[in-house]
């Protein structure tokens, strides 16, 4: 009789906490759509009983047009196992290209896709402005491949490159334009000093658990100089960064300063974040802790895993968003002042659902066309024992979706926003694009040890949109870096294309408008990386349309043809 | 986090530390109800106060042990000493939503004003601050000078962005806050003048703060970017780097603990296994940066050890260390 009681007074108030959710309801919806994409990737980490630290770290993936046809492809990274350099055929990076409407095909062995080491992130760009995204994978041994795209198939050039491998950890990486000469140099972030020989076993409650980065050094970040022609030269102590190593997972790359140039911050794992302004000659200064992006409101350095950027609420400034561990907010730094930053993820809604899981990727999107970013956040926790420790946290875990307001706040709308985010996953790397060519953003996560996710965006009522090929003649091929402000009606809105973001993964480099119920974009002002602002006026919604540096827009259909080089 | 893992919120130390000493009272008072069943199982009382031990010691507390706990939970719910321990094993589990559903389990009424602060704490650390104010509020506006209450709520207003009423509530209750030298209060009443733009005040405040605890890297870290906004560059550096100095300290210590609770399970391993020679070379290793407690407990597994493999002296000089430690 008391045990009937007692559960069903459990059961009362786990109902008061759903209808407390579902009280944040939305038009916004996503539907699960792995299986008939064409997407078969699982991620292989080959979790051991020793439960190394890289294990548990995942991978990435990233989303570009390798042929040019308009249809955003994806690039999955698989890790393999520890120590060993050739993986097994479960555990192949894999390639998918896109027709365009979200069908997908595995050409992994066509391109020469190759897999080695222990796989963990991804960066994209056309490193010699050849017109073909090129590739750069990231290596837990530090073997790290940088990958030339022909336009049939990758070569391996790191050799001939000037990259060295060096054993090192590296995580996220990201290409971009440091001193705006027109070519993309590329930024790796690295993590600790690291080997299952020197392990330090961790414990919870006397359960053998995954360790945090707590027991080993830092590594300094690598930062690479391209000559223009796909050749590297190793800046980083010129740069400034071999005197700050950290303990780095993620990558943002953005104007934070709109002073013109690529500014770098970096989500270092139980340390402070770094916030590297660039001088424009591609000298770096930190100032996260000045700035008030270092640490948690209450100055406590936290497990940071993925950042993201975004001018969330409008006030023309970018504002950086920062994923943490289980506990820890997902961190919402409002630039309210140029490079003056304050923590709000409390204030603005986001504090007490992102404190109930572990988060990784995220991404600052426009869900509903409505003209401001919403904000995803892939969740999964790091300890695969966890729940023998707590009745109430997993291992795997459901990933986030938050609504923008419009007034500066969100909404986690995650339980009534479709049945992509009511499965639990151990998710990790995200990215979000157009994948089916609908004119609205779709999303996919890589899970840990799991199948990826394919998540369609069937938003019954949303606004108009345009979307945005570029690319650069005097700013660098891929137009990283590039700015877009576009005047709808009486709104202002600014986009950047960001090198890197979310965790270990890259994003389409094409940039999404949300127009609300407008028809057009009334002025459309680009302004080129390292290059003269180029403005176009009433541009029509409801196309994609492709923009080579000063030339006329030219509209295109994704997936229908290849756009000449 | 794991078992050495530093408190991830400025009040989890003062929650776990009062949990702990309800559990202490609680124990030792009558049992209300399910007490002569609970008297009669001789079994699980045993068992309930080996676990209230474990608790009670700030040992490691096992999974195994959170079920068998859970059992007898489940068979005397309403008896106060099972509640309590089951409620401290919660807070142990750090598993804050738990601890909500068990609070709320008892019916408003009979709610005593721990389980209050203790609710109001879990609704803090999971950062559901409006249902913290929803809590306190009456509860502050009924004791106005009650320092828990009134702190409390200040705390909600702070992080849900209200600053003029978390400085209302935290002024009401000022001079106990700094008589008794709440630190965690003081800092964040330096936060909400730093989020006015009252520098003067944060500076003042944060200072006080400081005197009590040095090493408190909120008030550093905001001091720093203050003397920034002023542009003051060499105090901002000043503070900068002491805040560095301070992580990086609790970094390392941090690490060093970690590495002693696996050296711990590795000696208690080895024992388990009869393997007496990595005994000793384990107990060794912990030794030099062992806690003062757990000094005796090493002298006893090495002269065990000893005399297992037959070395009568060198566990006699074991045994003497032990006897200087208990004089």
């Amino acid at each position: 009789m008391l045990l009937v009681c007692l559960n069903a007074c459990r059961s009362e108030n786990v109902n008061n906490a759903d209808t407390q959710d579902n009280q944040n309801r939305t038009e916004i919806s996503f539907l699960e759509a792995t299986a008939k994409s064409g997407i078969n990737f699982k991620h292989e980490p080959t979790r051991t009983e020793a439960k190394l630290l890289p294990e548990i770290m995942g991978s990435g993936l990233a989303i570009a047009d390798f042929n040019r046809d308009g249809a955003p492809d994806v690039i999955f990274v698989s890790s393999g196992a520890t120590g060993i350099k050739d993986r097994a055929e479960n555990a192949k990076n894999r390639l998918y290209i896109n027709n365009g409407k979200g069908n997908f095909t595995d050409q992994t062995a066509k391109w020469n896709l190759t897999s080695t080491g222990y796989g963990q992130g991804v960066a994209v760009g056309d490193i010699n402005g050849d017109g073909w995204i090129d590739v750069f994978l990231t290596d837990y041994h530090g073997d790290n491949r940088l990958l030339k795209n022909t336009g049939e198939k990758f070569e391996d050039i790191t050799a001939r490159s000037g990259i060295k491998p060096d054993g090192e950890w590296a995580t996220s990486a990201g290409f971009f334009d440091l001193e705006n000469d027109g070519d993309l140099d590329l930024y790796v972030v690295r993590y600790v000093v690291y080997s299952k020989e020197i392990q330090q076993k961790a414990f919870r409650n006397k359960l053998l658990i995954y360790p945090t980065p707590i027991s080993y050094k830092p590594v300094s970040d690598k930062l690479w100089q391209n000559d223009g022609r796909g050749n590297f030269t190793d800046i980083s102590e010129k740069a400034g960064l071999t005197k700050s190593p950290s303990k780095g997972l993620a990558l943002g790359i953005g104007d934070i300063d709109l002073d013109g140039d690529q500014d770098i911050y970096v989500a270092n794992d139980t340390e402070a974040n770094q916030l590297w302004i660039n001088d424009g000659k591609g000298n770096l200064k930190d100032i996260a802790q000045l700035s008030g992006s270092a640490y948690s409101e209450t100055g406590r350095e936290e497990g940071s895993m993925g950042v993201d950027f975004s001018d969330f609420d409008g006030n023309g400034l970018l504002d950086i968003t920062v994923t943490n561990y289980q506990d820890e907010t997902t961190n919402i730094f409002a630039q309210k002042e140029p490079l003056l930053f304050y923590e709000m993820s409390d204030s603005v809604g986001v504090g007490a659902t992102s404190r109930r899981s572990l988060k990784f990727g995220i991404d600052f999107f426009d869900a509903d066309n409505d003209g401001d970013e919403d904000l995803l956040v892939a969740n999964g926790h790091i300890e695969d024992n966890i729940e023998q420790n707590s009745d109430s946290v997993t291992f795997a875990q459901n990933d986030t979706l938050y609504e923008n307001l419009g007034n500066g706040k969100f909404s986690d709308i995650s339980k009534s926003a479709g049945s992509a985010l009511q499965e639990k996953r151990v998710s990790r790397g995200l990215v979000t694009a157009d994948l089916d060519g609908d004119g609205d953003l779709d999303y996919i996560t890589s899970n840990n040890g799991e199948p990826a996710q394919i998540a369609v965006n069937e938003t019954a009522e949303k606004g108009n949109f345009a979307v945005f090929w570029l690319e650069g003649e005097k700013a660098n091929r891929s137009a990283i870096g590039t700015r877009l402000v576009a005047k709808i009606g009486d709104k202002t809105i600014q986009r950047q294309i960001m090198g890197a973001q979310s965790y270990l993964s890259v994003s389409d480099l094409r940039v999404h408008f949300g127009l609300g119920q407008h028809e057009k974009i009334d002025e459309l002002t680009i302004y080129w990386a390292g290059s003269e602002p180029q403005t176009l006026k009433d541009i029509q919604a409801g196309k994609f349309y492709y923009i080579r540096e000063g030339r006329e827009l030219m509209p295109f259909i994704p997936g229908e043809k290849q756009i000449a080089n | 986090m794991s078992e050495t893992f530093r408190v991830n919120h400025l009040l989890i130390k003062y929650f776990f530390v009062l949990t702990c000493f309800l559990l202490f009272v609680s124990c030792q008072s009558d049992a209300k109800q399910d007490v002569s069943l609970l008297a009669a199982d001789k079994q699980a009382l045993a068992e309930l106060t080996r676990i209230n031990q474990i608790l009670a010691t700030g040992q490691p507390f096992a999974p195994a042990d959170f079920e068998s706990l859970k059992k007898i939970y489940e068979k005397y719910p309403d008896d106060s000493k099972v509640r309590n321990v089951y409620q401290s094993a919660l807070v142990k589990r750090e598993d804050w939503v738990s601890i909500e559903n068990f609070i709320n389990r008892i019916p408003a009424a009979e709610q005593t004003r721990a389980d209050q602060l203790n609710l109001g704490k879990v609704y803090l650390k999971l950062g559901r601050f409006q249902e913290l104010i929803d809590l306190m509020k009456p509860l502050a506006e009924t004791a106005k000078t009650d320092t828990d209450f009134n702190a409390l709520l200040g705390f909600g207003y702070f992080y849900s962005g209200q600053n003029d009423e978390a400085a209302k509530y935290f002024d009401n209750v000022w001079e106990t806050i700094v008589s008794e030298k709440r630190v965690d209060e003081i800092t964040t009443r330096g936060m909400i003048y730093f989020r006015q733009n009252n520098f003067p005040k944060a500076i003042e405040t944060f200072k006080k703060s400081l005197e009590i605890n040095p090493q408190n890297s909120a008030a550093t870290n905001i001091l720093s970017r203050i003397y920034a906004i002023e542009n003051n560059p060499e105090k901002a550096e000043e503070f900068r780097r002491k805040t560095a100095e301070i992580h990086q300290k609790g970094e390392e210590s941090e690490a060093k603990a970690m590495q002693r609770v696996s050296l711990y399970y590795d000696l208690q391993n080895a024992w388990k296994d009869k393997k007496y020679s990595e005994v000793i070379i384990l107990a060794n290793r912990i030794l030099p940066e062992a806690d003062e407690k757990n000094k005796p407990a090493l002298y006893q597994y090495i002269a065990e050890s000893y005399k297992a493999l037959g070395n009568t002296e060198e566990a006699a000089a074991a045994l003497k260390e032990l006897e200087k430690l208990k004089k």
